[in-house]
């Protein structure tokens, strides 16, 4: 397999600005690095303290990156786990326990909270909400409790923590942890997990349908987010000295919102630069500036949201990166995937439903129905407004699950399986407005369904053009081409059967006939099963081997479309008629 | 009956400030963080015009505040309208600018207004501060005219619609600026109606309203969007939650208690049969689901 | 580096936007060059040879920001006087503020500067409990005095830690059986949940046992509470006599302010606390007039001192209500630490922490003041001042040095 090398795209304008792109991409990383290990030596021992404290901050905006930037979840309280990572040191050192019993102690815990937390934010249709109010909570239950028990962690007043020299070889090893913890972060983020990030963040029901997990991924982000705040918290807890329950606070939970969007998120560099400058600001300018500090600072935070939301060092980071759309896959993934060894779905049945029910509420949209779908085939799905298509689309898809009834794709039980597991049996999937990460080029839209693929295909000549399509974002395509690359994302995991909702919705009659022949074509090519919901019937002539009529919720009638249409039963049906 | 009196009156306050958040983000999708310290401006307006009547004082906040929305909005809320998350940025940001000013102005010391109207009342046996009571109804009534407001009127039915589906609502002929303007002023005005009301119960001083804005914030997300019927009845919930746990219990524990009830009732709600519950309850299939 | 007296910038006042921009200029030049000129050296030992620096750590932004600046303000004067007087052993004396907007980890790395690269003799200032225990550590470590002037007993003592402020005890002695005597037996605490309000209320129940009354009641309400009902009704059905409130902050006013509306606090029931400090009369105004509180001081004594601190203060600020007590605390706190260091006769912070401790100053906070070795505690006067309806805090009675000599870990 070949995936288009960067030199297929576009010519850029100049090779000069490349060139030149790629040797800063390389240097600056260096000269940053190299910068803060000088630090110690150029500057006053204050100056090193306050740079300590900043890259603490830091961490902590990296650790909220991973969960608000890369995974879209947005935490309120995420002081939570950095407080549990100072309480840890400050603990150990008053109860004389080993630091690194209770540090890990409190990564665990993070974890373990966060988890759960993240679950059910998951479980909701929009996360945000509960995961706010979650977040938040659990940060004041937290510090209520740190408050309250007093005997164990001071109360209000804290716990000292005396710690090496802060000054000199403190900021060495947070400078060294940091380091560590961001080019792990870079390793996830740069790999096939951070391409599944991307998806997951942007657009959870195409990467579902492309065999991500997405629950999974967000729900590790989230843990390792919280983790790697806890992390900061154990190693804020020296440079501060003291450890009280406000480090659970709304206050710093938010700071570190503040710091995030000022510096950019989904960034390493991001989180760290705007934690520093902050911290760096409030140090300096903070006593003489006073209170005008934090109106210029909630000032410069309304100009930033407004002019440069995605953060200040957004721009320079887009320029770096060369022409193309301000999100891509990341580069470590963009080589060809490995693959695994797929079960062969083999001749079996790819679907065959018994008896499939399912209410809502009290409205009983699917009423038992039975269907087979056969290798090879195309069967279309007919019938009035409200009949039931869509949710019997959706149930076998895996986005709703039955109430009653058996399903089984490719011989396997699958009433209980995720949507992911099923796009591992050969289910592919369009959505009636055609579902692609919006904010990915064609092309890297089409890598991220290869590296999920079970099996992945080489896209057919038809689709060269997305393929090689670099330099725009997907959401700005027209509708027919975001159809088209819909099509060429789910043929890339080489489905064995197909489910489409109204494939031509919204299309010219040119497209939708172009449209229904590259569907006949990928039908008669690789023996890829189809099941349509279409209300045009000239598309269904065209297309369909078999036509299945549903009506409140049961089959009505099966068969090629001219017997169909002939039934008494089915005309009732559509013109309401007795 | 104390209980009883306890809960109208912390209803009152938090029933506006949810309300007027709930307007807001019905139309606009909008958090508004500034909520609470929107009403601390308010409160501030009716503690130092001190030379006008209390009632005019209340008038004159929502005067001032009315253009100040209005500015805000087109200014600042424009540009990332299409973004949420922007969006609810920007306000903690004018949250922020606001809390500064006003301490850069007035200093951190708190402030005190003299109540209006003084003396007790006997409610059923109970004696009970009479402003105290004036507040609560005046409050109570103001956002039975909201709810009124967005169930009886055309405003309300397009605010509904737009809090449904804005793209529907906009092909319906309802331009959604004009409605995203006035929903975030008279959002925002209740949190200034709700800041003057209360300041003579309370200690006017800059950070008063962000100790308001989590049960707030609460208060919002355990309501459904565009319903603000559901908006005030859990303003009543968290006020009577944390009214009655204050009651039976010593205050820190009944703290501690309120988050934990919250937090539980957010995990629970997310549940999938809890959905099916209150989508059973309201009785209308899952529009996206059924075709 | 930093001028000896940094021109006071007005915070309270709007004509102060006129002179901000200007000021800011100043400021930032002011902050960059003292950036650059710091960096050479590291050793921590101040120059013997110069002037005496005092590093003065105060919140200036947040909540008890209007503590910290009376606080600063108080401590501006006195070292304005002392070098008008000629200096300590003959030397100017400086002073470096900055702002810790009262967050511990601010205090700390704040701290830390004055110690390593302003090379202060002693540190100064700080309000909330937590803010002094980490600037105290940091002081301890470094060896440098560190002087407090805020009411209240901190939760550790430190070798190098004196509060001028009273102390818990100082405050209740001379207060609690006089409020039994006079309104009756029982006696209702209620305070703020936090480490000092809980630390008041067992002294506070200590002395009310031996003054023969009883606690009836005992309620705390997390900071930032808006809705008293709850407590105020419990402590209402508990019939007190007397409520002894450490109530702080903001919520000081909110409580009283409550407590008074639902009928808790009338003229007839006794009230001392934190409600009735100088800071919250202009809030609360009617409610707290005809009352009684104990202070260390109040500017309302009439010694020639403090009558010229008092005019100086409300000259440079333009201050009309009551001078804050931690401002007159402050002032001869100061006073009383750099006649320490006078007697020291050098600017090594050890030497002047050791002169602390022998220390016996006239001033008008009392005749031979001076610090108990057992806790820290400044053993000065008391007085008992009543609050007029004008605002003004009028000095009824003195109680000649009230001592309190109960030990605490750590003090050496």
């Amino acid at each position: 397999m070949t995936v288009p090398a960067a030199s297929n795209a576009p010519v850029a304008p100049a090779v000069s600005t490349r060139g030149i792109r790629r040797t800063l991409r390389l240097a600056l990383p260096g000269l940053a690095g190299a910068a803060l290990l000088a630090a110690p030596f150029g500057l006053d021992a204050f100056a090193v303290a306050t740079l300590t404290l900043g890259l603490c901050h830091g961490l902590f905006a990296y650790g909220l990156d991973l969960s608000w930037g890369r995974a879209g979840l947005l935490s309120v309280g995420h002081a939570a786990f950095f407080g549990l990572g100072a309480y840890a040191v400050a603990l150990a050192q008053e109860h004389h326990l080993p630091w690194t019993a209770t540090v890990a102690a409190a990564v665990a815990a993070a974890v373990l909270i966060a988890v759960p937390v993240v679950r059910i934010g998951l479980a909701a249709p929009v996360p945000d909400a509960p995961l706010i109010l979650l977040t938040i909570g659990v940060g004041l239950l937290l510090q209520r409790a740190a408050t309250t028990l007093a005997p164990v962690t001071g109360g209000t007043n804290g716990l000292s923590v005396s710690g090496p020299d802060v000054v000199t070889s403190y900021y060495v090893t947070l400078g060294a942890v940091a380091a560590v913890v961001g080019a792990c972060g870079v390793l996830l983020v740069r790999g096939r997990f951070g391409a599944r990030l991307v998806a997951a963040s942007r657009n959870p029901e195409r990467a579902a349908q492309s065999g991500i997990d997405t629950t999974r991924v967000r729900t590790a982000a989230f843990a390792v987010s919280a983790a790697v705040a806890a992390l900061a918290g154990a190693l804020y807890a020296p440079v501060a000295g003291l450890v009280s329950p406000q480090v659970f606070g709304l206050g710093l939970s938010t700071s570190v919102l503040i710091w995030l969007a000022l510096g950019g998120r989904e960034s390493t560099v991001g989180p760290f630069a705007g934690a520093v400058a902050v911290t760096v600001g409030q140090q300096y300018l903070g006593s003489t500036w006073q209170g005008w500090y934090l109106l210029a600072l909630a000032a410069l935070f309304l100009l930033v949201v407004q002019v440069a939301p995605a953060g200040l060092t957004a721009a320079p980071r887009r320029w770096l990166a060369g022409p193309g759309p301000d999100v891509r896959l990341p580069s470590a993934s963009r080589r060809a995937p490995y693959r695994t060894a797929s079960e062969s779905a083999g001749d079996r049945l790819p679907l065959a439903v018994t008896g499939i029910r399912k209410s809502f509420g009290p409205v009983e949209v699917l009423a038992g129905v039975d269907l087979t779908v056969e290798a090879g085939r195309c069967v279309c799905l007919i019938g009035p407004n409200g009949a039931g298509k869509s949710t019997f689309l959706n149930v076998v898809a895996g986005q709703l699950a039955p109430d009653a009834g058996t399903l089984r794709l490719f011989g396997a039980d699958a009433a209980g399986l995720p949507v992911h597991r099923r796009v591992g049996l050969g289910v592919g999937r369009m959505f009636q407005i055609p579902s692609v990460v919006a904010e990915l080029s064609p092309a890297d839209n089409l890598r991220l369904a290869r590296i999920e693929a079970p099996e992945p295909a080489e896209p057919p000549a038809e689709f060269r053009d997305l393929a090689e399509d670099e330099l725009r974002p997907a959401g700005a395509l027209p509708l027919a081409d975001r159809r088209r690359l819909e099509l060429a994302v789910v043929l890339a995991s080489g489905p064995r059967l197909l489910l489409l909702d109204e494939p031509a919705a919204g299309l010219g009659p040119d497209d939708a006939r172009r449209l229904t022949r590259e569907l006949r074509e990928v039908n008669r090519r690789t023996g890829c099963a189809l099941l349509v919901v279409e209300h045009d019937m000239d598309i269904v002539r065209e297309l369909a081997d078999e036509v299945v009529v549903l009506a409140e919720g049961r089959v009505l009638a099966r068969g090629p479309l001219d017997t169909v249409a002939a039934d008494p039963a089915v005309r009732t049906a559509y013109l309401g008629a007795r | 009956m104390d209980v009883l009196l306890a809960i109208l009156g912390q209803f009152g306050l938090y029933g506006l400030l949810t309300v007027g958040i709930a307007v807001i983000f019905a139309a606009t999708r909008v958090v508004n963080l500034a909520q609470g310290d929107l009403a601390m401006t308010g409160a501030y307006v009716a503690a130092t015009a001190t030379a006008a009547p209390f009632g005019l004082r209340t008038l004159l906040a929502l005067a001032a505040g009315a253009p100040l929305l209005l500015v805000v909005e087109r200014l600042l809320l424009r540009r990332p309208g299409s973004d949420g998350l922007a969006a609810m940025l920007v306000t903690w940001g004018l949250g922020m600018a606001l809390r500064q000013g006003a301490e850069l102005l007035f200093t951190g010391t708190s402030r005190t207004v003299a109540v209006p109207v003084e003396g007790t009342l006997d409610v059923l046996g109970t004696p009970y501060p009479t402003y105290r009571l004036v507040c609560a109804l005046t409050a109570t009534a103001v956002i039975a005219l909201v709810l009124l407001a967005a169930h009886r009127t055309d405003w309300g039915l397009r605010l509904r619609a737009v809090a449904d589906n804005p793209a529907m609502a906009a092909l319906l002929g309802t331009d959604p600026r004009r409605m995203r303007a006035t929903a975030f002023t008279l959002g925002g005005l209740l949190a200034v109606l709700a800041g003057a009301l209360y300041s003579p119960v309370l200690a006017v001083n800059p950070s008063m309203g962000f100790g308001l804005l989590v049960p707030v914030f609460f208060g919002l997300l355990l309501s459904r969007p565009g319903a603000l019927a559901t908006a005030a009845g859990a303003a009543l919930l968290i006020s009577t939650l944390s009214v009655l746990l204050r009651t039976w219990l010593s205050d820190t524990l009944a703290e501690a208690l309120f988050y934990a009830v919250v937090v539980a009732i957010a995990a629970l709600r997310s549940r999938p049969w809890i959905g099916r519950f209150s989508a059973w309850f309201r009785r209308t299939p899952a529009p996206a689901s059924a075709a | 580096m930093v001028p000896s007296y940094p021109r006071a910038r007005e915070r309270r006042m709007t004509p102060a936007l006129r002179t901000t921009a200007p000021a800011l200029a100043a400021a930032l030049a002011l902050v960059l060059t003292g950036c650059q000129g710091a960096a050479l050296s590291d050793d921590d030992a101040p120059a013997t040879g110069g002037p005496v620096k005092i590093g003065v750590v105060v919140p200036l932004t947040g909540p008890v920001s209007q503590v910290g600046t009376a606080l600063r303000n108080g401590l501006e004067l006195a070292v304005r006087k002392v070098n008008a007087d000629g200096g300590v052993h003959g030397r100017p004396v400086e002073y470096v503020v900055v702002d810790d907007a009262g967050d511990p980890a601010n205090s700390t790395q704040l701290a830390r500067r004055l110690v390593r690269q302003d090379k202060v003799t002693m540190l100064f200032g700080t309000i909330t409990g937590d803010t002094a225990e980490a600037v105290g550590r940091v002081a301890d470590e470094a060896h440098v005095p560190f002087g407090t002037a805020i009411l209240g007993d901190t939760e550790h003592c430190f070798a190098y830690q004196w509060g001028f402020g009273e102390s818990t005890r100082q405050m209740l002695t001379p207060t609690v059986p006089g409020l039994v005597r006079k309104h009756g037996t029982k006696v209702a605490l209620v305070g703020s949940d936090y480490n000092y309000p809980h630390f008041y209320a067992g002294v506070a129940g200590e002395l009310v046992k031996k003054a023969g009354g009883t606690v009836v009641a005992e309620e705390y309400s997390p900071l930032g509470q808006t809705d008293w009902q709850p407590v105020i009704g419990r402590l209402k059905s508990a019939a007190p006599d007397t409520v002894l409130s450490m109530v702080v902050g903001a919520d000081a006013v909110t409580f009283a302010k409550q407590a008074q509306q639902f009928g808790l606090l009338t003229p007839k029931i006794g009230f001392e606390g934190a409600s009735l400090d100088a800071d919250f009369q202009p809030a609360l105004g009617p409610l707290v007039t005809g009352r009684t509180h104990t202070v260390r001081w109040s500017d309302r004594l009439d010694d020639a001192e403090s009558l010229a601190f008092v005019k100086d203060y409300r000259a440079a600020h333009q201050w009309k209500a009551p001078v804050p007590e931690v401002a007159g605390n402050a002032y001869f706190g100061v006073k009383f630490l750099l006649a320490a260091a006078e007697k020291a006769g050098s600017n090594d912070p050890e030497a002047v922490n050791k002169s602390i401790g022998g220390l016996s100053y006239d001033s008008p906070l009392g005749k031979g003041t001076h610090f108990d070795a057992a806790n820290h505690v400044l053993q000065a006067d008391m007085r008992e001042v009543t609050i007029g309806g004008d605002g003004a805090y009028t000095v009824t009675r003195t109680h000649p040095m009230v001592t309190d000599t109960t030990p605490k870990k750590g003090c050496s």
